[in-house]
């Protein structure tokens, strides 16, 4: 028997396999995306007994880019955010990066951990942060200002464009970090010395050789955040609205939230949003077509040699700090002040500093619940898309096939729309399965959505492993299984425990989708900040807010001791 | 005149002790190698000369200008060098041409000249600039790749060039290659050349001067020769080429005889006794090793005794053998194949000539 | 869900008593088994529903039959504090556990909506100030056709959709003022008439709930619009202040409490109590005419899996004893001669700004109107205050 079914295994297994996985994932990826696309073009929502087919919502969004009105202006702000974000974004990403891996610019270390932080919690933090900062009558840093100067006119104004632009700045430095520093770790530093040696200056280096290598990596990672900037609504929707500056993802929420609901008009510009997506994607692989021409992360590690600043390092230091400082501690400070602030009155009030809204918060029942269910439905999302992007990730790298690229596309479609289109596709897709309104669901609906970070990034880990590691392996007389399980698993240890920390993060702080998938029994922490937060209750959702941040950082930490892993990539010194 | 000079350089990791202040002194047009096993030191001083590294202690010259020294430390972008790397450090995104020209445009260089230059360079290393100017680096072989670099790192007609491992990552047949080229072009520019290797064949066939680094020391320097036939050092006779290393148990310096074995003492000429103090092993190399068959030559040689042959390896061009003197003591000989060598099992006269025999 | 369930008798509806909406269910499915289609059934059932309305009284039978079905799934959008108050009065009188899920805005329509569409009945009760909404979806069959026993003797015209909600309490718009930008004396001053908002030294510092916010804003902008003293013109003026305008009510509360704005209309009274009794010190005045409307309407859902506390939850508050439990949230309820007995009535008689609600200048939409033209009036006030929509 054991020897048949090997034999069975070995001749027919890849394929089935493949196909397999390639059916799975398309069920998983299609089936809400398939429900959107359908009630785009329907009259009333889905399943409503007056819905007929219609192409009036597709025509009222995309004949509406070329005529004066919201889908044009919207479509045009949401470009006119999301381009410079993303390029001021990876900028800082890759200084910052390139700053902790490759200089010798004091408290590296320190520094690669604190620019995750903004990692741990929502961008509404960042959006009450800098309200209580730099609202341009009674933001802090105005009141500092003009109490300092005697000036009459503030100093900073976060309802603006630049206020935008800055506040999400500032959210995806972090991703373009995280996503750069483990390339500029795998990038031979001979690249650099060659240049050095061959008479070229600390900047000619950079723009002339290592930025240019990195291309390919900071391209992915442009498209990473490009994606997710054009997605995210409630950063431009809350900062936004005072100057009636709207973007596609805040239209769309609103269609799906103010009174009158239009679900198939939200669904139709969902669908501008991933063909938005698309073009990204497009330019993306124009760019980097010839991949060997940008650094190829080879399976050496490589010596740190360190680029020695001279005269820079103090000054590098204190950009450093004062980006931690404006992107990470002070908005921090600010929300952690607006915890502490029971009711908020003009001025500081810090004679009035309780703990009141810390304990409002325990006395309601459902934060243990929501508690609960967040840290299951992070671990679970995080648990489920190791293993598929283990298993996804292995065929796509390993097995070449048209059904593999195919399984590569489909699982980066569900982060091209709003969590929120997502959320109602999800709702529609699977309200008449037992699944709905429990955390089954939700969970779900993660695992479709953020599969893409098991994907890409446990693909990238197995490039890096040798093959002839596999193949003496198999050699010696190891089943695929046995080679999979014993060779691989260690080895990419580290990818996995940083994947799952990664999906965990992001699902402890996911509100969009869950706003509208969660029941009463499957409320989770960020709903509830949520609603808290759209009750006017900023105090208590700043401090859930900031409770839930330590929480996820204490998960982080005690992960990181068991497993001696972190998000980071490791350091070879 | 010295085109480099090195004096007490010393450069630490944390407690490690890469390099323990080392002197050194390079003629213009020279060709000296540090060679030595990995983690000697080697590579770190070469970087340090690139200025890729700062020393703790130590001056480095380099055409007479203090590179580092007191209160100075000249970046490494204004040394005027030229370095090869082990990976090739081919930048992927530029073609052969862009790859090459690189440091003339960082010195500036008028783009007629860049480009003469250029093909000159890319001619002299057989990567003719028709063919191959175009081609980005994925689309050449390693070898092919690594003269690229080369070429780079000569264009600009630099003070001197640096090489560290450059062809550790090419398989064996390019190597022997690589290695004429670059002694060729060597003898063609007349750069100054740094080169840095573990391979002790390398360092021979292409230095005129080789100095031997162990634990962060220069331990013998001198020509290939030199060190080859007269190592001062046991470590450098044991890196150098390949030896018989013997315990002396018992040393008669006034008669020239040591004791390595119960009933087998040599006698070694006083040209080779390199400690004569403290003498603690007796050092003879594979080849040096005489098999004379079974008759016994004649008894106004030294150094003759009966031994067993327990193993004979065919190498082809080469045998190599394994012999018992007596319990305990045994040698490795390697003598050329021809007809009528001894089989394993026989038992044979072996000679060890005095001339051949280092005492250390 | 087990016939002992229910104490009414198998023929259905009796007047005041307890309903079997089970047994219509099991019929309702037999027919469609017979139609074969799902649209049949929608269709007959809709047909019933519109001639048939049930009338509820509350009644010890009801609440038994409560007290077996021991739970109950209320989802809402409003404040949460008021929700909470209400499920917890509810849950503390009659021993059911009320289960207070909350989707903001519009969603929770849109749900039930596609749950029922789904045949997913979850929903007990909705408390849902989208009355489009309800009607909607009424029309489809979703909601259950009730009245209260005695309606006119307890509730005005106006605070209720006939048939379908029942709107508990009063939502009374007021103009918010943060009192140090502008004094008590001042602020009652300036705000005699909604023209105060066009006052010079307020540019900028004006906080204006935008039109789709909810109903509050909807029915502050139509007043604009239907009367002749303001107009259209009046939301132009106001728009040429350039107001910062808030997607809810709560970030604008918030702005003026730090003192980001110096007014924040609308606001509404109740709200505005909760936030003085937690301590906030913004204030607010009375115009010479204002909104004054209840729209946030306990509509039942048809199918509801708890059907007999779904009805006991919507008549209860319509009740003395329910009508106190909404003034514990220092809402005004709109059950008729219930004397006014908030806690928050008695903190505000000691402060020197305050005085009782005027009545001679509630404004009451017309219901029809705001149904009729909500679609069309909606984009032009945001059109008017600078949206590109």
């Amino acid at each position: 028997m054991p020897a048949r079914s090997a034999v069975l295994l070995s001749a027919f297994a890849p394929r089935l396999w493949s196909w397999g996985l390639l059916g799975a994932v398309a069920l998983l990826v299609l089936a809400p995306l398939g429900a959107l696309f359908y009630g785009a073009v329907r009259s009333h929502a889905p399943g409503s007994r007056r819905a007929t087919w219609t192409l009036e919502n597709l025509q009222a969004v995309y004949g509406g880019l070329f005529e004066s009105g919201w889908a044009q202006s919207a479509t045009i702000n949401s470009i006119t955010v999301a381009l410079p974000v993303t390029l001021i974004a990876c900028a800082l990403g890759v200084f910052l990066a390139w700053a902790v891996t490759r200089t010798d610019m004091w408290g590296r270390r320190l520094f690669e951990i604190a620019f995750l932080l903004p990692m741990l919690y929502s961008p509404l933090v960042g959006v009450i942060g800098w309200s209580v900062l730099a609202d341009p009558q009674a933001g802090l840093l105005n009141y500092l200002w003009k109490a300092a100067t005697g000036a009459e006119h503030s100093l900073v104004n976060v309802y603006s464009y630049t206020g935008i632009v800055w506040v999400m700045v500032l959210y995806f430095v972090p991703y373009a970090f995280i996503l750069n520093v483990g390339t500029f770790r795998a990038m031979d530093p001979a690249l650099e010395e060659a240049a050095a040696i061959s008479g070229a200056n600390l900047w000619q280096r950079l723009l002339k050789i290592t930025f240019p290598i990195m291309l390919g990596s900071t391209a992915a990672a442009a498209l990473f955040i490009f994606t997710l900037a054009l997605e995210q609504f409630a950063i431009p929707g809350f900062l936004g609205s005072h100057i009636r500056f709207d973007t596609l993802a805040y239209a769309i929420y609103l269609r799906t939230n103010a009174y009158p609901a239009d679900l198939p008009g939200a669904a139709a510009a969902g669908t501008l949003l991933l063909v938005l997506a698309a073009i990204g994607l497009y330019w993306y692989r124009r760019l980097t077509r010839r991949a060997e021409r940008f650094v190829t992360v080879t399976a050496r590690g490589y010596k740190p040699a360190l680029t020695p600043l001279g005269k820079l390092r103090p000054v590098l230091f204190a950009l450093c700090v004062l980006l931690f400082l404006a992107g990470v501690a002070i908005p921090l400070a600010a929300v952690t002040l607006r915890a502490l602030i029971p009711v908020r009155t003009t001025g500081l009030g810090l004679g009035a500093l309780s703990l009141a809204n810390f304990s409002q918060l325990f006395e309601a029942e459902d934060i243990l619940l929501g508690l609960r269910n967040s840290v299951y439905l992070a671990a679970g999302a995080a648990t489920v898309c190791a293993a598929l992007g283990l298993l996804l990730g292995f065929r796509v790298v390993r097995r070449k096939g048209r059904e593999t690229a195919a399984t590569d596309y489909l699982v980066a479609m569900p982060i091209g729309i709003p969590g929120t289109v997502f959320g109602v596709g999800m709702l529609w897709a699977y309200v008449g399965t037992p699944l709905y309104l429990t955390i089954w669901i939700l969970l779900l609906a993660f695992v479709t959505r953020y599969l893409v970070y098991g994907v890409r990034t446990l693909g990238a880990g197995m490039m890096q492993v040798d093959r002839t590691l596999e193949e003496a392996a198999t050699v010696a007389g190891a089943s695929p299984l046995r080679t999979f399980v014993f060779v691989n698993l260690p080895l990419l240890r580290p990818v996995i425990a940083s994947t799952w920390l990664i999906v965990f993060m992001i699902v402890m702080r996911e509100v969009s989708a869950s706003v509208i998938l969660y029941g009463v029994n499957s409320v989770t922490l960020p709903v509830l900040t949520w609603s808290y937060l759209v009750d006017g209750s900023y105090g208590i959702a700043s401090a859930l807010a900031i409770l839930q941040m330590l929480i996820v950082a204490a998960i982080v930490v005690v992960f990181r001791w068991a497993f001696g892993v972190d998000v980071k990539t490791r350091s070879t010194d | 005149m010295s085109d480099i000079r090195i004096q007490g350089l010393a450069k630490s990791y944390g407690e490690v002790a890469a390099v323990k202040g080392i002197d050194l002194a390079v003629e213009r047009g020279e060709f000296v190698t540090l060679l030595g096993p990995s983690g000697s030191g080697k590579t770190t001083t070469l970087r340090m000369v690139a200025g890729l590294e700062q020393p703790d202690h130590g001056t480095v010259e380099v055409g007479g200008t203090v590179m580092n020294g007191a209160g100075v430390n000249v970046p490494a972008h204004r040394r005027n060098m030229g370095m090869v790397f082990q990976s090739y450090a081919v930048w992927p995104h530029k073609t052969v041409y862009d790859n090459v020209v690189f440091p003339l445009r960082m010195k500036r260089v008028g783009r007629g000249e860049q480009r003469a230059r250029v093909e000159r360079m890319l001619a002299m290393v057989g990567l003719p600039h028709e063919e191959y100017g175009r081609r980005f680096p994925a689309q050449l072989s390693g070898g092919q790749q690594q003269r690229v670099a080369l070429a780079r790192a000569l264009v600009a007609d630099p003070q001197v060039i640096l090489y560290d491992e450059p062809l550790s990552n090419l398989d064996a047949k390019l190597r022997d290659s690589m290695r004429l080229l670059l002694r060729s072009i060597h003898d063609e520019l007349g750069v100054t050349a740094l080169y840095v290797t573990h391979d002790q064949l390398e360092a021979m066939v292409l230095s005129d001067r080789v100095c031997v680094m162990n634990h962060g020391e220069i331990v013998q320097q001198g020509a290939p020769r030199d060190l080859y036939e007269r190592p001062s050092d046991l470590f450098v006779a044991e890196f150098i080429g390949q030896a018989n290393v013997l315990p002396i148990l018992e040393a008669h310096p006034r008669d020239g005889v040591f004791q390595v074995a119960e009933g087998i003492a040599i006698k070694v000429p006083e040209a080779n006794r390199r400690n004569a103090a403290r003498p603690q092993k007796l050092v003879i190399r594979h080849h040096q090793i005489r098999l004379h068959g079974a008759a016994a030559p004649g008894a106004e040689r030294d150094n003759i005794f009966g031994a067993v042959v327990r193993h004979a390896m065919y190498l082809g061009d080469r045998v190599r053998y394994t012999l018992e003197i007596t319990a305990g003591c045994t040698l490795t000989a390697e003598v050329v194949a021809e007809a009528g060598l001894p089989e394993p099992g026989a038992t044979v006269w072996i000679e060890l000539p005095g001339a051949s025999c280092i005492v250390i | 869900m087990s016939k002992t369930d229910f104490a009414a008798p198998a023929t259905g509806r009796v007047a005041g008593g307890p309903h079997d909406p089970g047994r219509r269910d099991f019929l309702g499915r037999a027919a469609a088994l017979a139609v074969g289609l799902s649209a049949g059934l929608a269709g007959r059932e809709t047909a019933a529903a519109a001639a048939d309305v049930e009338t509820i009284n509350v009644n010890d039978r009801l609440i038994e039959a409560a007290k077996r079905e021991g739970s109950l799934t209320v989802r809402y959008s409003s404040p949460v504090d008021e929700m909470r108050a209400m499920g917890g009065a509810f849950q503390a009188r009659f021993g059911v556990k009320v289960q207070m899920d909350r989707k903001v805005g519009v969603l929770g329509s849109q749900q039930f909506a596609t749950e029922e569409r789904a045949g997913q009945h979850v929903m007990d009760l909705n408390y849902s100030a989208d009355p489009a909404g309800i009607r909607d979806l009424a029309e489809e069959g979703y909601y259950l056709r009730y009245t209260l026993a005695d309606l006119d003797k307890k509730l005005d015209k106006g605070t209720y959709l006939p048939g379908l909600g029942y709107s508990p309490k009063w939502t009374e718009i007021v103009i918010s003022y943060n009192p140090d930008h502008i004094p008590h004396v001042q602020a009652k001053q300036m705000f005699k008439t909604w023209r105060g908002l066009l006052d010079p030294k307020l540019k900028g510092r004006i906080g204006l709930n935008e039109p789709a916010g909810g109903g509050v804003p909807f029915a502050t902008f139509l007043m604009f619009y239907r009367r002749p003293e303001y107009g259209r013109k009046f939301l132009e003026q106001v728009a040429a202040q350039n107001p910062r305008l808030y997607p809810g009510s709560a970030p604008g509360r918030e702005d003026l409490a730090a003192g980001a704005i110096s007014v924040f209309i609308p606001n509404w009274e109740s709200i505005a109590m909760v936030h003085f009794l937690k301590g906030d010190k913004t204030a607010w005045t009375y115009p010479e005419i204002a909104p004054a409307f209840a729209n946030t309407y306990l509509a039942i859902s048809r199918r509801a899996p708890h059907p007999n506390t779904a009805r006991l939850f919507a008549a209860w508050f319509f009740t003395p004893e329910g009508a106190r439990a909404m003034q514990n949230v220092q809402a005004r309820p709109t059950l008729k001669g219930v004397p006014d007995e908030r806690a928050v009535i008695a903190r505000l008689k000691q402060t020197d700004w305050w005085q009782p609600y005027p009545e001679k200048i509630r404004w009451v939409p017309d219901v029809n109107d705001w149904d009729e033209n909500y679609d069309k009036l909606m984009p032009d006030m945001r059109r008017v205050l600078g949206w590109k929509r």
